[in-house]
């Protein structure tokens, strides 16, 4: 989500080909870490919790190499794809200058979290103490854990609904090895199609869509290119390094942090009550108006309309119908009444 | 042609009078098959822009002044192959499992084809009329004589819904609006023909309109009658009653077929005849579309019956074909004429897979479904490719079908497109609600997930391909359409002067 917040950035301020150039790494090294992630999720059994994993590294090593890679990519680290694509989206933003400043200075701050959070990951999977399923694998048989749904953590009944436990070490087929190093080259190296001052193969790819845009053609020198990609790769090693000393160094930080703040932490982790006020706005009023039509409106209105209509008809002819009493002198009057109606009426008219 | 066409399916329903009882659906099958032909035929054969085409006209009833005319142009082209083609699927479903009484229960199917067809290929306005009650009599039977009890909605202290009062109730209600219909095209007739001789023929009454006071009263019925018949919103009463004790074979007929006829009949009938009135009552058409759009999605969401999600669903997706017939632009009635066809294919096997939900969960009550996917991979793929098409996903008929329509909405009312856009996100909503309760989610207990058979699985996967085929090369339907569509829309857009100088 983040990274798309980039592109559209980038495509929004006129970098055309700089975001379409991070699409294009980022479908690299997310898919990547994409990847190794579903490894280390099979070998977990499906569970994903990562406060339940650690120290994969001998384990499963090439899951944990192509993770690290796939972190150094998004995390910008020099010379990986994301640096190149990433900041020269930034660089572009410094060259509007004006008020788009703000996208450079929100990208950088953006970056240093990035890093941050791709190395908390790799740092807390790949190092530390290995744990048990990590400790069984390199022993070379698999921890059976107890089958349980992934969402809610319930024990399983493997005869109904959800299957068994699967452990799937995916590093293991070759189909997955060859996949995996795909991504992980270009994870690494598409960066250099696009190389301020060298070469620019995205940009002159692009060039037929955008013919009639004025600021395709402009973007930064390339000193100043190179003057932003130096500031985000500095930026990415002082997040990786961060996470290192979150991490690695001193691995109680977070969580004493987490105890000092327990407020901003929790509306952090309620990813801003976003999910809350959703359905507060949109889901619950829908659903009420939904059953509001179903038990008022559709029964008393519609169907009413219904029952209505059949009333009036049972009324009109229960009323006519009094008029059939059976009684044989009320017949004789109705038919002496009428014929002299008539005979009064021709009379009048003559 | 065309008439081989129109009378093969009654002509075969009454030999099948002559076969046991066994195979009488297989005799009607072999009727709609020929339909079929017949149709593909005459589609292959069409020239784009060549108006009416494969006319017949013969005298009928002269002292009246009604012909018999039939022909085929654009707009109905595609809604006969529709029906010829549901029809056939609907047939062969009812024939591999025939219920009670099967030689009467076939020659309501055939009665049923030919009315529809010929409600299509009309081109007598007193014709058209005549085939638009016909077609309902056959269902009042099928309904009512092998309709089955409902338990009803315990929540809304409903009781059973017994076949034969929800059939009357339908019957009724939708015959109100048609003997509306009647006095108005018998009215337009004569009005029209101002002491000369009386004329029904839709193209000479469309060349030579009547006054405005005329047409609003006129317009006013014969919407009555098309409003009734698609359900749309305040005259809906008749739908949730009959669609819970409708036999489902035959439900996905009436829900594929039936409810088009009345979208129809306002595209052929009422916007060339009447357009000073169509202009006129612009808004308040439009308002009721939008109405059935959110009125249609926010039941079918709250409902567990499965039968009712999708009867509010058409509901809905009729409404957006209204709405594109409505907004008196090219675009939006080309998308209409579309969807038409789109909703008929995809509702059809729908209804056809709801008898498979309803056979291994017990009842149609999608509390009690779940998980039915499990050992039943085809029939899940089936199903999510109709679910998709339902809710418009794009890559389907339906969306292009919808953007087409919204499109002209937005040109010529951009409010009412907006609101109407919502309903975009609500049918995805109740689609996928009927799908993942049917489908996925734990199995509950005593119901088992079998994998469909293998003939109705050809049969729906027929239907299937009919989907993704359309979702392909939709200019099939487009090309075709859009002359006729231009045609009969030129009498609205000169109309407008009328009220401009109001």
């Amino acid at each position: 989500m983040s990274q798309i917040g980039y592109m559209v950035v980038g495509v929004g301020i006129g970098a055309y080909s700089e975001g379409l150039f991070h699409l294009m790494t980022h479908a690299f090294f997310k898919a990547l870490l994409f990847m190794a992630a579903g490894s280390i999720i099979g070998a977990m059994a499906n569970r994903q919790n990562i406060d339940l994993m650690g120290g994969f590294r001998r384990a499963m090593p090439f899951t944990s190499a192509t993770l690290l890679i796939g972190a150094l990519a998004l995390a910008a680290f020099p010379l990986t794809s994301g640096w190149f694509s990433k900041d020269e989206i930034l660089d572009f933003a410094a060259y509007r200058g004006g008020w788009y400043v703000i996208f450079t200075i929100g990208g950088y701050i953006g970056a240093l979290l990035t890093a941050f959070y791709s190395f908390r990951i790799g740092f807390r999977v790949v190092f530390g103490e290995p744990v048990e399923e990590a400790r069984e694998l390199e022993q070379g048989h698999l921890h059976h854990a107890e089958p349980e749904n992934p969402a809610t953590g319930e024990k399983e009944d493997t005869e109904v609904g959800f299957p068994g436990p699967s452990h799937q070490i995916a590093e293991r087929e070759w189909e997955m090895k060859i996949a995996m190093s795909v991504l992980a080259f270009g994870a690494l190296f598409a960066g250099f199609v696009q190389i301020p001052g060298v070469d620019d193969v995205v940009h002159k790819f692009l060039h037929g869509s955008f013919l009639d845009s004025k600021l395709y053609e402009q973007g930064p020198t390339t000193g100043a290119a190179y003057r932003g990609l130096l500031i985000g790769g500095l930026i990415s090693v002082l997040g990786i390094a961060i996470a290192y000393y979150a991490y690695i160094r001193n691995p109680g930080w977070t969580a004493e942090l987490q105890r000092r703040l327990p407020r901003v932490h929790d509306f952090l982790e309620r990813k801003w009550y976003f999910d809350e006020a959703i359905d507060f706005l949109v889901v619950r009023p829908t659903l009420a108006t939904g059953r509001w039509a179903n038990a008022v409106f559709e029964r008393y209105v519609v169907q009413g309309l219904v029952v209505a209509a059949v009333d009036l008809v049972r009324g009109a002819s229960a009323g006519v119908r009094g008029a059939q009493s059976g009684y044989l002198r009320s017949y004789a009057l109705l038919l002496v009444t009428g014929f002299a109606g008539l005979g009064l009426y021709f009379l009048l008219q003559s | 042609m065309i008439e081989v066409l129109l009378w093969a399916p009654l002509a075969f329903a009454l030999a099948a009078a002559l076969f046991p009882g066994r195979i009488a659906g297989w005799v009607v099958a072999v009727g709609g098959l020929v339909s079929l032909a017949m149709a593909i035929a005459i589609v292959v054969g069409f020239d784009p822009s060549g108006g009416l085409q494969h006319t017949v006209d013969e005298s009928w009833i002269p002292t009246l002044g009604v012909r018999y005319q039939l022909a085929v142009d654009g707009i109905s082209l595609f809604l006969v192959l529709l029906t010829t083609v549901v029809w056939l699927a609907g047939t062969v479903w009812s024939a591999l499992n025939p219920p009670e009484r099967p030689r009467l229960y076939f020659l309501m199917f055939g009665l049923a084809e030919t009315s529809v067809l010929g409600a299509f290929l009309a081109q007598d306005l007193i014709l058209f009329v005549l085939f638009f009650d016909l077609m309902l009599i056959p269902f009042y039977f099928l309904f009512g004589s092998w309709g089955t009890e409902h338990p009803g909605r315990p929540e809304e202290d409903e009781g059973p819904i017994r076949p034969q009062p929800a059939t009357l109730k339908m019957f009724i209600y939708t015959l109100v609006g048609s003997l509306l219909m009647l006095a108005g095209a018998i009215a337009t007739g004569v009005l029209a023909a101002d002491g000369g001789s009386v004329d029904f023929n839709i193209q000479h009454l469309a060349a030579d309109p009547l006054g405005s006071g005329s047409q609003y009263w006129i317009f006013c019925f014969f919407a009555a009658a098309f409003l009734v018949k698609m359900p749309a919103f305040p005259v809906h009463g008749w739908m949730p009653d009959a669609y819970r004790v409708a036999p489902l074979p035959a439900l996905a007929l009436f829900s594929g077929v039936l409810s088009k006829v009345g979208a129809y009949g306002f595209l052929r009938v009422v916007l060339p005849i009447f357009p000073a009135a169509t202009s006129h009552f612009q808004e308040v058409i439009l308002v009721v579309a939008v109405a059935s759009i959110l009125y249609g999605s926010v039941m079918a969401f709250t409902q567990t019956s499965a039968r009712l999600i999708l009867g509010y669903s058409s509901m809905a997706q009729l409404g957006f074909i209204t709405l594109g017939i409505f907004s008196l632009r090219a675009d939006g009635a080309d998308g209409a004429v579309l969807n038409m066809v789109n909703h008929g294919l995809v509702v059809a096997p729908l209804m056809l897979i709801a008898v498979l939900l309803v056979e291994r969960a017990g009842s149609d009550d999608i509390r009690r479904m779940g998980g039915l996917a499990t050992r039943a991979p085809v029939l899940a793929a089936l199903f999510l490719i109709a679910t998709l098409a339902l809710l418009a996903m794009p890559g389907s008929a339906n969306f292009i079908g919808e953007f087409y329509i919204l499109n002209g909405t937005f040109q010529s009312k951009i409010v009412y497109a907006f609101v109407a856009a919502i309903g975009i996100a609500l049918a995805a909503y109740y689609a996928l609600r009927l799908y993942q309760a049917a489908m996925h989610n734990r199995k509950p207990e005593g119901i088992e997930s079998r994998e469909v058979g293998l003939l109705q699985g050809a049969i729906l996967g027929g239907l299937i391909a009919c989907i993704i085929g359309l979702a392909l090369w939709p200019g099939l339907i487009l090309h075709r359409a859009d002359d006729s569509v231009s045609g009969q829309l030129s009498a609205t857009s000169e109309a407008p002067t009328e009220v401009a100088q109001r």
